[in-house]
């Protein structure tokens, strides 16, 4: 891993800064997501976890990799979340389990660039009440029991709407990834 | 309603159909406390499943990165009757679907960039109709309840599937829809109703509120009524206090009458009115806007701990760690790290209150707690606080206080929420108000949060001081 250059000026630091965030901003954001189903939090929490790295870019080791400390950052902003929300019996994983996840991520961050582009191909595929639930769940929030008083559906009913609309989602993007040769 | 499936299904590997059972309904914020502390076991002991819920994780996030690209930046394509079609679209590795992706990149990468920097102050034009509080709402189409929340109006019709909004006109009449409802504010003085429920009321000599229907239009002069519309038949109108014009036979034959308190009547498609005492009876039944701050109604004893703030703070020699997603601890309050700080001046209660700052960063910091309630299932939960703005400080566009009850069962899972909005920018400045909400507990409710949130609306500036925060369960 070429080290990356010190920045002279704070144009710079910001510039490079930007750069590498926007890198790593997927990575860590969809971390947090899968960590922190509440949406609206998860939001929050990507925020703060931008806000201490701007904080913190001084102390960044520029011979290391830039993902890997900021999904550390975040590994750590997620565990703080937990912590505040142990009262409320609405957390998910333990250090431990993060931990896995953070590395998780890091080995897998190459993998996303190609299938974004597939997933927007694919999702385009998709229509009429399926697309509204799934707009419903990913654009809004809602859960499948809020989406089902919405739409007069079961929750049962929406969940597998839900299950099926990212099932064809998933096949169409392996399908076209692999027509292109990069599926991995 | 029926419940979601509580088992994994059988199948010939148990382990992982049960990991498979349980990332599935992961990301849809399925499981209880115990099916995720599950997955975290197996994610901790195994690589191959954490790496499977890391590609769902980004999956899922993707998906939510691009549908929301799609609203935000006009791209959705058409609704069509079909739910699944497979088209000829361009590959990944064509110019289309590269160009696409570049685009697309781009995008998400200066909504990136944005994350870093404090938004400047905009100033968005207050819209001619706000929501003052909502109590259970579910609308057809969600964007509605997220504009309203955020101080906007979504354009054309609103269908309300089921709950109580309260919504605030410019003109200064306020409205209780009732779902499911459909309507439309139209103008700052001028709601649409199309199907459902209203109750409207002009508190203030000057202020007034028409409501236009199907059979006719009723114009409020400051005075309270009830309104029902049943599409394709008739308008009901029952004056609860002062009086109402009620405009009928449209602009070829325009015929006004005036109704006083006490009067109701049934006008049908043509303008003809006859008298309806069963719908007076009725509104005389359904709930009015004291329901939605709980006046009148006989609260116990305030469950809140430390409702004055008077406690030690500590986090004070926390604040590096504050940065890093630390919070703001005062007792049992707890805060958004670096927005929230205790204060001795201005208060309303007692020696202390706690400031809620905008630093230009989150769109809510709060302050609140949890309080549990054991089973409160159908009783009436008040909850009321004093917030200020001062002059030095104050809120500007979208901002405002936000009063919030969240319900929530054993397990922790939300079961329901009621908000009470207050304090606005142009709101007096230096001077305590008072927000007040009342909900009823959904069934299995066992514990209530309380919120107070400034809609920050990632503004540098603008903040309030809040005091004298009461949660009380109402007496039978």
């Amino acid at each position: 891993m070429p080290r990356t250059p010190k920045p002279k000026s704070q144009q710079e630091r910001m510039l490079l800064l930007s750069r590498l965030w926007t890198d790593a901003q997927p990575v860590v954001a969809a971390m947090v997501a899968g960590s922190v189903i509440d949406f609206q939090h998860g939001e929050d929490l990507v925020s703060q976890v931008a806000e201490t790295i701007v904080l913190k870019f001084d102390h960044y080791d520029r011979t290391r990799p830039f993902t890997p400390w900021a999904l550390g950052i975040a590994k750590n902003i997620v565990l703080r979340h937990y912590e505040r929300r142990a009262g409320d019996r609405l957390v998910f994983f333990d250090e431990g389990a993060l931990a896995s996840m953070a590395v998780a991520h890091e080995q897998i961050a190459g993998e996303a660039g190609e299938r974004l582009v597939a997933i927007r191909q694919c999702l385009a595929e998709i229509r009429g009440k399926t697309r509204r639930v799934m707009e419903m769940r990913y654009i809004d929030g809602l859960k499948p029991v809020a989406i089902g008083q919405a739409l007069e559906m079961t929750s049962n009913a929406v969940w597998v709407m839900l299950h099926r609309g990212r099932e064809a989602v998933s096949m169409c993007v392996k399908k076209r990834l692999a027509a292109a040769g990069t599926f991995r | 309603m029926k419940a979601l499936p509580s088992q994994p299904p059988l199948g010939r590997d148990a382990a992982r159909d049960r990991y498979e059972w349980l990332a599935d309904r992961h990301f849809d914020g399925l499981l209880d406390h115990a099916e995720s502390a599950e997955l975290g076991q197996i994610v901790s002991s195994d690589e191959a499943s954490a790496a499977n819920l890391a590609r769902r994780a980004v999956f899922h996030y993707q998906m939510r990165s691009v549908l929301r690209f799609e609203r935000d930046y006009g791209a959705s394509p058409d609704d069509g009757p079909g739910e699944y079609r497979p088209t000829d679209g361009a590959s990944p590795g064509s110019w289309a679907g590269r160009a696409a992706g570049i685009l697309m990149v781009v995008a998400l990468g200066a909504a990136a960039a944005g994350w870093f920097l404090p938004r400047k102050t905009v100033e968005h034009e207050r819209p001619f109709a706000e929501m003052t509080a909502v109590v259970g709402c579910v609308w057809s189409d969600p964007n509605v309840e997220i504009a309203l929340r955020h101080g906007s109006l979504p354009p054309g019709p609103l269908e309300l599937v089921c709950g109580r909004i309260e919504m605030r006109f410019a003109s200064g009449g306020t409205a209780i829809i009732e779902g499911p409802a459909t309507f439309e504010p139209i103008a700052a003085d001028g709601l649409r109703m199309f199907d459902g429920s209203a109750r409207c009321r002009c508190p203030e000599p000057g202020t007034e509120l028409r409501v236009e229907t199907p059979s006719g239009t009723i114009v409020d002069l400051g005075t309270e009524f009830a309104v029902n519309v049943e599409p394709g038949s008739r308008t009901r109108v029952a004056v609860i206090e002062g009086k109402v014009r009620l405009d009928t036979g449209g602009s070829k034959k325009p015929v006004s009458t005036l109704m006083e308190a006490g009067e109701a009547v049934s006008v049908d498609l043509s303008g003809a009115a006859t008298a309806d005492d069963g719908f007076l009876h009725a509104a005389g039944e359904t709930a009015g806007f004291e329901s939605f701050e709980g006046r009148g109604l006989e609260a116990g004893q305030n469950l809140l701990a430390d409702s004055s703030f008077q406690g030690m703070p500590s986090n004070g020699a926390e604040a590096d760690s504050a940065r890093e997603g630390g919070q703001f601890r005062l007792g049992s309050w707890v805060g958004s790290a670096s927005h929230v700080e205790q204060v001795s001046s201005p208060t309303a209660d007692g020696r202390h209150a706690v400031r809620i700052a905008s630093l230009g960063n989150r769109f809510w910091p709060l302050v609140g707690q949890t309080v549990a309630t054991g089973d409160i299932c159908g009783r009436t939960v008040l909850a009321s606080v004093k917030a200020l703005q001062t002059a030095s400080d104050p809120l500007s566009s979208t901002q405002r206080v936000i009063l919030k009850l969240i319900f929530t069962d054993a397990s922790g899972r939300y079961l329901g929420q009621a908000e009470r909005h207050f304090l606005r920018a142009g709101s007096a400045v230096d001077q305590f108000v008072e927000g007040r909400i009342a909900a009823e507990a959904p069934v299995g409710t066992v514990a209530v949060k309380c919120e107070v949130l400034l809609n920050a609306s990632r503004l540098p500036t603008g903040s309030i001081v809040v005091d004298a925060a009461t949660l009380t369960i109402v007496d039978h």
